[in-house]
């Protein structure tokens, strides 16, 4: 799931008009690496949040600065295994 | 982690701070004609309102630095800069820090009797000023010689400047001054680390957004936040224009900061609390803002009525499922902050719709430790209890310069004593009721806060522009008057008694002696437009005594 997740995250930067190269798990979002611009960051939640079903709250968008991609992936693989649960 | 950008790569290297931003963005790979500093008067044949490309703006420093260490001047002399335009005090003060020279930025705005007395006091090796200030300073004793005026630094060859002096994080690398309303301008001084901390720490930090990618600058240049505006925007690759002496005469000064908009089109707009007050003169539907997407504060706490105005003026962007569109309104960012500071320590965010008022300052920023103090013991005041602010931060200056006295007496365990009132509620939201040499003790536990007071009044009369509250001791009890600005076609005459004493609550309201619509010119303020209460008190009270 990971490496699906992470594939979305990257295309959707390319799609954003970023260069991804070099980009990976460790690369933060933020000014300390990919260096999204804070309208990106809110964009990119909202295609996660469209993809995968999962929400993200009004003041997280900012707060993703502050993960790498692998922890993002990370938060969105555990939000859809959180929706799941109850369904079960 | 390994920084994999340009703003990533500035904030983690060591060695960059507030003296030697320029040649550090060189070092680091920064275009050469990617964006400078905008000025508004023209710079050695380069016109007015046209941008400096880094380059060129680097060109204009080395020729400074050139023609200062011609003369002599070296690392650790501190040199005054008593100027009027932004571009005199800001390429004086990087070539200054180019030889590792301490400037000692001066407000225009100061008094010349008051600048006399201040320059001498710095015990510097000379001055730098212009026509306009050498005829105040001119066949007084300033124990230092003027060395030029600013302008003609520019002569210097670029290509003969020294190498960039090697700074320790801990070097002084400026003199600032406080507002100056209680007494002469305090003389703060800075280190190269205490006054980028911010900058490393939040401005290189947090995401890029649109609102500071062009960012009008109208904060008095020769302060702290002169230089760490500029720092800000230089180091983010953004543009900026900076505004001379805060728009000039404060009475017009909202005139100009409106045309600069219309004219120049920024995101963001810097100021101080005096330049959202003269905004308040004018009908602001009738401009185009729509270009402003921030307004950010500091200094002083700004008031309400002030700020919903401007929140409701420009526009910002925002994602939705259809896209990114562009919406009314605008925010609006409070910094509450000083000199000795050496940046905002606590912000607060106003939108369109938003409503934590009430001189609420939001919350201290990650970098600072605040404590709200009781002084007679040194320990934190309860939640909901006005207390003595307390920060402990990187930001923080040296201390006082030439004054060890004052440096001490504003530390107290392990904080430095801000000289605000403040208190915080149980969401950890602070708010600013005064500052404490300007709040009265009614007795029995009561105080008078005046800020508080005024905000209120502000509230409660929406045709009184600005107010100002002046209490003290007349024939031994306290009398408290309230000096009204009135916003244009408000009626003189109008009965405003209920709302104010409303405004003042119980006990202060025992205290009211009375109203006064006053004229602008019957408001002292000092260099930076902050109103000089200490002053207006001993007058009003003076001049109410004899009449």
């Amino acid at each position: 799931m990971a490496d699906s997740i992470r594939q979305f995250i990257l295309d959707s930067l390319q799609e954003m008009n970023y260069d991804v190269e070099g980009i990976d798990d460790n690369t933060q979002l933020g000014p300390r690496g990919a260096d999204l611009r804070s309208l990106s960051l809110a964009e990119l939640a909202l295609r996660v949040e469209d993809e995968y079903g999962v929400k993200f709250g009004e003041d997280e968008a900012e707060e993703l600065a502050g993960k790498t991609v692998g922890e993002f992936c990370a938060i969105v693989a555990e939000r859809m295994d959180a929706a799941k649960t109850p369904a079960e | 982690m390994v920084a994999t950008n340009f703003r990533g790569a500035l904030a983690a290297d060591p060695d960059i701070g507030a003296g030697n931003v320029l040649a550090k963005l060189i070092e680091h790979g920064a275009a050469l004609d990617g964006p400078g500093i905008t000025f508004d008067t023209s710079v050695d044949g380069h016109p007015a309102w046209a941008p400096f490309t880094l380059g060129t703006l680097h060109d204009r420093v080395a020729a400074r630095a050139a023609w200062l260490h011609s003369r002599g001047i070296s690392q650790r002399d501190p040199v005054a800069v008593y100027v009027t335009s932004a571009a005199d005090c800001l390429l004086s003060f990087m070539a200054l820090t180019w030889l590792g020279a301490i400037p000692a930025l001066m407000n225009g705005n100061m008094p010349g009797d008051i600048a006399v007395e201040y320059i001498k006091q710095l015990r510097g090796v000379g001055v730098l000023t212009d026509a306009a200030h050498r005829e105040l300073l001119e066949g007084h004793d300033l124990g230092v010689p003027i060395l030029a005026d600013a302008a003609e630094l520019g002569t210097g060859d670029p290509a003969s400047a020294p190498a960039h002096y090697r700074h320790y994080r801990d070097d002084p690398i400026a003199i600032t001054h406080s507002s100056g309303t209680t007494r002469m301008p305090t003389a703060v001084v800075h280190s190269h680390g205490s006054l980028f901390a911010a900058t490393r720490l939040v401005h290189l930090a947090t995401p890029r957004t649109e609102e500071t990618e062009r960012t009008l600058c109208v904060l008095p240049a020769a302060h702290a936040a002169g230089i760490i505006s500029h720092q800000q925007a230089l180091c983010n690759r953004h543009e900026l224009l900076y505004l001379s002496a805060q728009g000039g005469q404060f009475e017009q000064s909202g005139t100009a900061v409106l045309d600069a908009i219309e004219r120049w089109r920024p995101t963001g707009v810097y100021g101080f609390a005096v330049t959202w007050a003269e905004l308040a003169r004018f009908d602001l539907t009738t401009r185009d803002l729509s270009s402003v997407t921030l307004w950010f504060n500091t200094g002083d706490c700004a008031h309400e009525a002030h700020v919903r105005r401007l929140v409701a003026a420009g526009s910002h962007r925002t994602v939705t499922r259809e896209g990114v569109v562009r919406v009314p309104g605008s925010k609006f960012i409070d910094g509450i902050g000083s000199t000795e500071m050496g940046h905002s320590g606590f912000s607060a965010v106003h939108r369109l719709g938003s409503d934590r008022y009430g001189r609420c300052v939001g919350k201290p920023y990650d970098f600072a430790e605040i404590a709200l103090l009781d002084l007679a013991t040194s320990t934190e005041v309860p939640i909901g209890q006005v207390g003595h602010v307390g920060m402990k931060s990187p930001t923080l200056a040296l201390g006082y310069w030439n004054d060890s006295v004052q440096t001490y007496r504003t530390r107290q365990a392990g904080y430095y004593i801000t000289g605000d009132l403040m208190y915080r509620d149980e969401d950890g939201y602070y708010y600013h009721v005064d500052r404490a040499i300007d709040s009265v003790d009614l007795g029995g536990g009561n105080w008078l806060y005046t800020a508080m007071s005024e905000e209120r009044i502000l509230m409660r009369c929406p045709d009184v522009r600005d107010c100002t509250v002046v209490a003290g001791r007349a024939d031994g009890k306290i009398v408290t008057d309230i000096l009204l600005l009135l916003a244009v076609g408000a009626d003189r005459e109008a009965d405003r008694t209920d709302a104010v004493r409303e405004a003042l609550g119980e006990p202060a309201a025992a205290t009211l002696r009375r109203i006064v619509a006053v004229p602008d010119e019957d408001i002292v303020v000092g260099p930076t437009g902050k109103v000089r209460k200490f002053l207006m008190r001993q007058r009003h009270l003076a001049a109410t005594a004899k009449s």
